[in-house]
């Protein structure tokens, strides 16, 4: 390592040894994982291998795979550094979805060196017809930020891509960069690794809480954390330069709107970052993060990952980060040298959140890492890729069956699955046998290909939905580009609504082809539309140590100063219910004008909750026809029925029985209709739900069909299609993560009960009782339950 | 559980399979059926299930036999996309003529129906009927003339106490004009927001239920 040595020692560095040990790994030809905190030189240690072996072009030979476009930048400018310092003759160029129509078609003509793309760009590169002869010189794939990509049908993607590179490519060397986890044999399994190298470990992560001054009480509930702003605002006036995260979109748009307002002094020196704001709006606020020009940057998970940012001094989070990992992932980013603290200040949104902070500090300190589990045989990726490969040039099924049997999500996949698969996108499966204008893919010489000019671009077109929700465009009507929204946001708005969108308040006209219009208002009068992302669930370890956090505060005990300002809270839910011992399950009765609730404490985060409430729900309404609705949080759940119903402590044993948990779940689950909800996701990625896109043949809107539609025909029509059934498992494991419910329910069956009926919503409850996911179950056939509404309508009238 | 109504003096029975009757001029009224919707997915390579058609058109026999109609009207959009005219495609339907081959029917055209043009159906074609003192249609017309039509596929939230809410078909009135919910199996609903005027009927089970609405 002649060549980088000398460079390191003109940069004033020295190679750790995780560092070498890459290198040696690399120049002996293998293949490896990586993992350290961030900032420690990862991106090096995979690239510098490559970079000293210097390969001869022409070509491709290097490709670096990250799951956010925003990291893209950063990345191309730390691999060309030292190519351009060692006049080494190739370069690296980006292409992502960002990257220039004119930019991506010269490369088509003429690759660079390297490449920094995204999984959704590598399967559509693998989709075009010369796919082979462009992907065919290459000698290093780095996949970074594995961690993030590992637990995602994104992360399938890129196995299934992974696979088909290797079989291209014999000697191909691939290597994983990843954050710790707390499972990484079955990380480095994933990727189709076996070495792991353990790189930096070393920062020290100190953890504060912001408290507010004085005695103010902290809310109930909520997850914004309004009253939290002034005291931010006040700290931040004391740093260089600070990142605040926060857990949502909406969280921090408004985050940033009262910061601004609050200081009007630093109004231009303060930026918003997430991944939904326009190109150029992000690229702003990271270059002013390096330039110093920006003394604070409100972001979500956006800037959670990310090659060396230059370090800020100061990491702001915004309520709970609920999981152990994350929080090490977000204070890394200050700090950001070898042997020096990262520090993070947590600015609990509610008084349970002091709690969950208690409880981290405890997890930190014992380095209880949560894993990530990456999906099993999702099919719906599985049938997209074999799609990206019949355009892509053609397969011949034997070969690529055994070549995905190599992948570690279908290293199991079996015969008669496979035949599914096949029989699916030749033929659009078993019940189609007998239509002959059905041809996705069909076989020419013996080749399974992809000959439908119009399929191709609609399969082109729909790759990159593996990501999320359909995105929509949010612009002026003038013109000038926002960023994007959610189509589920955007077709709940009305014209007139206003909400808050990269740090603007916009007000809506309308959705048209994908985009959503709206003008620049000032007045700040009106309805605010609160948008949504996915929330976090609470993680096991961050559980269990709630759950001792709340022992030790049943017994009086109060450590730390974040259970001491809980004092009030624990206090109050002690005097109106009760605090939870170890091993008690609390169950809260109330009556409210609202209807007879139910609340149950089990403390193992929102999935598990939403599963059990639907459960339980499930089983009550086998015992008596009744109608719930169920809300969940990290805590606990609520069942609420508008006609009073009676259950005790027996009944409640047998309800939280582990018995025949698949079935009732199965039963609840159709009647809550979640697989339905899921079956939106598998559809979009398996093709069969095709959103259109701006400027669309009209004739597309025929084929337009919401996925609940598709799932009741489906479920009618072709009860055996693979893919129900995947939505079904994706439910089970992804939202409701099957095994910890199971675990769950037999500790609550085996818990001592702590049952209450309080006279008013405790601090516990209320939270339940304001949240807004609600779902509904019934067991009444549709006749009566529709009586019951339109009487209650009859009965508001008089 | 029909409902039987009035508009401008006319009576009309609301039925809860999705459809309505004329009692003065025994017509069985259905509106936007949707046929061979899952072939035009097909041949776009989406890989529908087939069915839904021809248990749309076992729903409409069994609704024949059960109203025993003189006369029965397509409130427009019978097939979705042209690859209804595909033969086998055709053949569930031409068999379902050739068992009511007695019974009139008219098929009013609705904007769906413009992707067949010309197909070859046992029955009179129109783009306006009219029965009595009722225009038929497919869409919906406001203009003080009483009308029966199609094409929204309406349908109504009902929300009620304990934060329950439904989304159900329903019958939707403004005026004189009322929309009759889709008849076909392989159709999606629409939800529609009535004003304090408007007439509501959901159609929950078996049963037609009048929605009081606000003001």
């Amino acid at each position: 390592m002649i060549q980088t040595e000398s460079w390191f020692r003109s940069q004033g560095w020295s190679p750790l040894d995780f560092q070498q040990e890459v290198w040696a790994a690399y120049a002996a030809g293998e293949s490896g994982l990586v993992h350290a905190s961030t900032g420690t030189g990862k991106t090096l240690a995979a690239w510098m291998g490559l970079v000293e072996e210097n390969p001869p072009g022409p070509g491709l030979i290097a490709l670096w795979i990250t799951p956010l476009r925003a990291l893209a930048n950063d990345t191309c400018r730390a691999l060309n550094d030292p190519l351009v310092a060692l006049d080494i003759p190739w370069r690296v160029e980006q292409r992502t979805g960002d990257t220039a129509a004119s930019v991506k078609q010269r490369q088509l003509k003429q690759m660079p060196g390297g490449l920094v793309t995204t999984p959704e760009t590598l399967s559509l590169l693998l989709s075009s017809q010369d796919a082979h002869a462009r992907l065919s010189h290459l000698k290093l794939v780095v996949v970074d930020e594995w961690h993030e990509l590992m637990g995602t049908k994104r992360g399938t993607q890129t196995e299934l891509a992974l696979a088909r590179l290797r079989a291209w490519n014999p000697g191909l060397r691939v290597w994983g960069l990843s954050a710790t986890l707390g499972n990484m044999t079955e990380a480095a399994q994933a990727l189709g690794v076996t070495r792991i190298v353990t790189g930096a470990q070393t920062k020290i992560i100190s953890v504060d809480t912001l408290l507010p001054h004085g005695m103010e009480r902290f809310p109930w509930a909520g997850h914004l954390g309004a009253q939290m702003m002034p005291r931010v605002a006040e700290e931040l006036r004391s740093c260089r330069t600070a990142l605040v995260f926060t857990n949502t979109r909406s969280q921090s748009e408004l985050w940033y709107q009262a910061l601004v307002d609050l200081l009007p002094d630093m109004r231009d020196q303060i930026a918003l970052h997430h991944g939904s704001i326009d190109r150029q709006s992000r690229e702003r606020a990271e270059n002013g993060l390096k330039d110093g020009s920006l003394r604070a940057v409100v972001c979500t998970s956006s800037l959670d990952l990310g090659v060396d940012f230059s370090p800020v001094d100061r990491v702001f989070q915004i309520g709970s980060p609920k999981g152990v990992a994350r929080l090490i992932q977000r204070a890394g980013r200050s700090g950001h040298q070898p042997g020096k603290p990262s520090s993070i200040t947590i600015a609990p949104t509610n008084g349970m959140e002091l709690m969950e902070i208690a409880a981290l500090r405890t997890a930190l300190h014992q380095h209880r890492l949560e894993p990530r589990i990456p999906p099993q045989m999702p099919l719906d990726v599985l049938i997209q890729h074999m799609v990206t490969v019949a355009l892509g040039g053609g397969f011949e099924p034997d070969q690529l069956r055994s070549e995905i049997s190599t992948t570690h999500s279908f290293r199991n996949i079996t015969d008669s699955e496979w035949a599914w698969c096949l029989n699916f996108v030749t033929q659009g499966g078993e019940c189609l046998k007998a239509y002959p204008d059905y041809h996705k893919v069909s076989v020419v010489n013996g080749l399974h290909v992809v000959q439908d000019r119009r399929i191709a671009m609609q399969h082109r077109m729909s790759i990159g939905t593996i990501v999320a929700d359909t995105s929509v465009r949010v612009a002026y009507l003038k013109g000038g580009n926002l960023g994007t929204v959610e189509e589920s946001f955007a077709s709940r708005l009305r014209k007139g609504d206003r909400f808050v969108f990269a740090g603007k308040a916009l007000e809506f006209i309308s959705l048209k082809d994908l985009t959503c219009y709206v003008r620049r208002i000032t007045s700040k009068s009106g309805r605010i539309v609160r948008w949504m992302g996915s929330r976090m669930s609470l993680s096991i370890e961050l559980s269990n140590g709630l759950r001792a956090q709340l022992n030790n505060a049943a017994a009086g005990i109060l450590e730390g100063p974040e259970m001491k300002a809980a004092a009030d809270i624990l206090t109050l839910q002690q005097k109106l219910s009760a605090v939870p011992e170890l091993d008690e399950l609390l169950i809260e009765k109330i009556q409210t004008r609202e209807g007879h609730h139910l609340f149950i404490y089990p403390l193992d985060g929102r999935m598990v909750h939403e599963g059990l409430a639907a459960l339980i729900s499930f089983r009550l309404g086998l015992r008596e026809p009744l109608t719930f609705t169920f809300s969940a949080n990290d805590y606990g759940f609520e069942l609420l029925s508008a006609d009073p119903f009676t259950v005790t402590e027996s009944d409640l044993r047998s309800i939280f029985s582990p018995v025949n948990l698949a079935g009732d779940l199965m039963g609840s689950l159709n009647a809550a209709e979640l697989s339905r909800r899921q079956f939106r996701e598998v559809a979009r990625v398996a093709g069969l739900v095709f959103q259109g896109y701006p400027g669309a043949p009209k004739s597309t809107k025929q084929v337009q069909v919401s996925s609940g539609l598709l799932f009741d025909v489906f479920a009618r029509y072709e009860p055996g299609n693979l893919l129900l059934g995947q939505a079904t498992r994706e439910v089970f494991e992804r939202q409701f993560e099957r095994s910890r419910l199971a675990l769950c329910l037999s500790r609550m069956q085996s818990a001592r009960f702590c049952f209450t009926n309080p006279v008013q919503p405790t601090p516990f409850s209320f939270p339940l009782m304001v949240s807004r996911l609600r779902e509904t179950l019934s067991s009444e056939d549709v006749e009566d339950r529709v009586r019951k509404l339109i009487a209650s309508l009859e009965a508001n009238r008089r | 559980m029909n409902v039987i109504t009035e508009i401008a003096g006319s009576r009309i029975e609301l039925l809860p399979q999705r459809a309505a009757f004329l009692p003065d001029h025994q017509a069985l009224l259905l509106a936007d059926l949707h046929l061979s919707k899952g072939a035009t997915f097909r041949a776009r390579g989406i890989p529908i299930p087939g069915g839904s058609s021809v248990r749309t058109l076992e729903k409409l026999t069994e609704l024949i036999l059960l109203t025993r109609p003189a006369r029965l009207v397509i409130l427009g959009d019978l097939f979705h996309g042209r690859e209804a005219s595909h033969p086998l495609e055709m053949a569930s339907f031409h068999k379902f003529r050739a068992e009511h081959c007695t019974l009139p029917m008219t098929w009013v055209l609705g904007n769906h129906d413009r992707h067949v043009k010309g197909i070859a159906v046992d029955c009179e074609v129109v783009h306006e009927l009219t029965l009595g003192d009722w225009r038929l249609s497919h869409h919906p017309v406001y203009d003080g003339v009483p009308t029966v039509c199609g094409h929204i596929h309406p349908g109504y939230r009902l929300c009620g106490r304990g934060r329950r809410s439904e989304i159900l078909p329903c019958f939707y009135q403004r005026g004189l004009c009322l929309v009759l919910p889709a008849f076909g199996e392989f159709t999606g609903l629409a939800t529609v927001e009535p004003l304090p005027k408007d007439r509501i009927h959901v159609i929950a089970g078996s049963a037609v239920l009048a929605v009081p609405l606000a003001g």
